[in-house]
């Protein structure tokens, strides 16, 4: 099963040897001072400190480093399967074997299916944004699901998690609901294991209202809320409501219907598990499993509410970003209602032949790459089809025309840059030289230290 | 009450991330509102930005005193004793820092205490406030459009008559 995920995985990874940087990301690099940086985006754009910080600190390109740019979406595969990798070994098995699995599982279903693959993974700004805090968050969950339980003290780790839920709150609003939610669910573990930790998980809350505090008391966010009437300001949140429910079902469809390759996945997953006799650490009846798996599917609908409430009319269900973070969520969701529903049956004696495994694995690869809405096949063609690399030879050309200070200037003393042909799918987040991106041009123009520039089509 | 290590790290964790948020706000001056400095900082910023831009697509300014802002220019101008509105004009085509253009938007950006800023289809706007909702009964607006430096120019030669007034002042010299 893991040369089969390691096949799955190899466009993605050969993807990161096309990747270039795109406007926005040149937008996040032309100031110097971290400090500064994060003042000025808290100050004029929103509550985002932490992801400010990201921008501002770990960031290749102000130091004009494009290899490192890079290897980025290589460590954020690493963390999504880390943090799967985490959660497997304390929500399903203490077997490492199994985890692993579980969690290579677990990261070909997710990007399988993730609404917005180079948002995911290879345009630096937004993975800042929607990739890096939703890791973080899994972390949290695992490492404060493990405190809670653990018998043991441990003052560092519970630092960690607490600066971890500052990162998470400063890192991606979105997170708000799923993070309020993990630790209520936390709550309630606590008090049914009467395992003590009060202290700890008041400390915890203690953060989220701190962090939030800094978040919503952003001028950048104040900036763009109206003051409304009662009446108002109530109707503008039940639209924002319904139209996250919306949204967010309107996606869930399209992550389920027709969906082979979850099918074969979920079949897949209920054998491992049942081959590795997993058993879950808590036992809850019929009726409890319900409610939980009804409460974690229900609180993804609301996943989206920060982005619907803030947009306005504007908000859209192809704004397809924004559901990234859902996503991950519902496969993350959709295996743990699986392993609940597995651990009730009594016993699954098919489950247990050792065939199954290699020949379920070999039967969901070729799901991937026969599905043409998955993106490990539009990945694929990226790469067969050499979209990607004419897309990477253009934008390379763009830069070694920026960086050259004797490149030739047309007659009216502009550099001639060109507008992209190749654009693939998995890897273009369409933040490039386009006419209606003309406000990027100054940050462009400030990076390269070029005066003037005009656009032309790529001969 | 006597606490435990363990139990003494949790309230100081707690103090820590207090702490943080305090300081953070402070840093940021942004406790109530956004403090006059902040503001002011920010205005700099985009001011030293755009030094070298000679494509701003439109710069609003409301609200200002435009008396303070074009003295301002006035005085500079008269220390470099320029000749007369013709050269002024001519200064505008140059990328400088000097040129005319810049010491006008310097100025306006010098004067204002708040600033406001739109992203539309046609590009970045922003809107400069001496006296953001206060004192402003009839709010003078200058807009440079286009990126084309004649739509600038012809911005300038609009200005009321200030310039002629100091050619008028450099020719008594």
């Amino acid at each position: 099963m893991v040369a089969v995920s390691c096949l799955v995985l190899l466009p993605f990874v050969v993807l990161c040897l096309y990747v270039a940087p795109n406007l926005e990301d040149y937008a996040e690099s032309i100031i110097p001072e971290v400090l500064w940086h994060v003042k000025f985006l808290y100050l004029s754009y929103d509550g985002r400190f932490f992801t400010s910080f990201l921008f501002a600190a770990v960031n290749p390109l102000k130091s004009e480093n494009y290899i490192l740019y890079q290897c980025l979406p290589l460590l954020l595969l690493a963390g999504l399967l880390f943090s799967f990798y985490q959660l497997s070994l304390s929500f399903i098995s203490r077997s490492k074997k199994l985890a692993v699995l579980l969690s290579f599982l677990v990261l070909l279903v997710f990007l399988h299916k993730t609404p917005n693959l180079p948002y995911t993974l290879y345009y630096m700004i937004s993975t800042y944004v929607y990739t890096v805090p939703s890791i973080i968050f899994l972390l949290i969950v695992s490492s404060s699901y493990n405190l809670v339980l653990s018998k043991k003290n441990n003052a560092y780790k519970l630092g960690l998690i607490s600066c971890g839920i500052f990162a998470v709150a400063g890192g991606n609003e979105l997170l708000l609901i799923p993070c309020l939610v993990w630790f209520i669910v936390l709550g309630f573990i606590n008090k049914k294991m009467q395992a003590k930790r009060s202290r700890e998980i008041s400390l915890f809350f203690f953060s989220i209202v701190c962090s939030y505090f800094i978040v919503f008391t952003s001028p950048g966010v104040h900036e763009n809320i109206q003051t409304l009437s009662l009446m108002e300001e109530v109707k503008l949140l039940t639209k924002a409501l319904h139209k996250s429910i919306v949204f967010t079902l309107t996606n869930m469809k399209g992550w389920v219907w027709g969906n082979y390759s979850l099918y074969i996945s979920s079949i897949l997953f209920v054998v491992l598990v049942r081959a590795y006799n997993t058993s879950p650490y808590f036992k809850l009846s019929w009726f409890k499993s319900a409610v939980l798996v009804f409460i974690l599917f229900g609180s993804i609908l609301f996943v989206a509410f920060p982005y619907t409430w803030s947009a306005k009319s504007t908000a859209s269900a192809s704004y397809s970003q924004v559901f990234i973070v859902p996503c991950l969520f519902f496969t993350l969701v959709w295996f743990f209602s699986l392993f609940l529903i597995v651990s009730k049956l009594s016993s699954l004696p098919w489950a247990r032949k050792p065939w199954l495994i290699t020949t379920l694995s070999i039967l969901l690869g070729l799901s991937f790459f026969l599905d043409k809405t998955s993106n490990v096949y539009i990945a694929f063609q990226d790469l067969v089809n050499r979209e990607a690399q004419g897309y990477h030879a253009e934008i390379k050309e763009n830069i070694s025309k920026s960086q050259d200070k004797n490149a030739l200037l047309n007659d009216l003393n502009q550099l001639e840059l060109c507008e992209l042909k190749h654009q693939p799918r998995s890897v273009y987040s369409g933040v490039y030289f386009r006419r209606e991106l003309e406000h990027f041009h100054l940050e462009y123009r400030l990076y390269y230290k070029i005066k003037r520039i005009k656009v032309v089509p790529c001969s | 009450m006597q606490l435990n290590n363990y139990q003494r790290s949790i309230y100081l964790i707690g103090l820590a991330l207090f702490i943080f948020t305090f300081l953070f706000k402070y840093y940021t001056g942004t406790f109530l509102t956004i403090s006059k400095e902040s503001g002011k900082e920010m205005i700099s910023f985009e001011i030293n930005k755009r030094k070298n831009d000679i494509s701003i697509k439109s710069l609003k300014a409301s609200c200002l005193n435009y008396q303070d802002v074009f003295n301002g220019i006035l005085l500079d101008f008269k220390r470099n004793d320029l000749p007369c509105n013709q050269l002024l004009y001519n200064e505008i085509l140059t990328s400088s820092m000097d040129s005319a253009y810049y010491k006008f938007i310097e100025k306006m950006y010098e004067h204002a205490n708040f600033y406001e800023k739109e992203i539309t289809d046609t590009g970045r706007i922003l809107y400069l406030y001496q006296n953001k909702n206060e004192d402003c009964v009839e709010p003078a607006i200058i807009t440079f459009v286009d990126t084309e430096e004649e739509s600038l120019i012809e911005s300038i030669q609009n200005l009321p008559n200030y310039l002629e007034c100091y050619c008028v002042l450099s020719k008594k010299k």
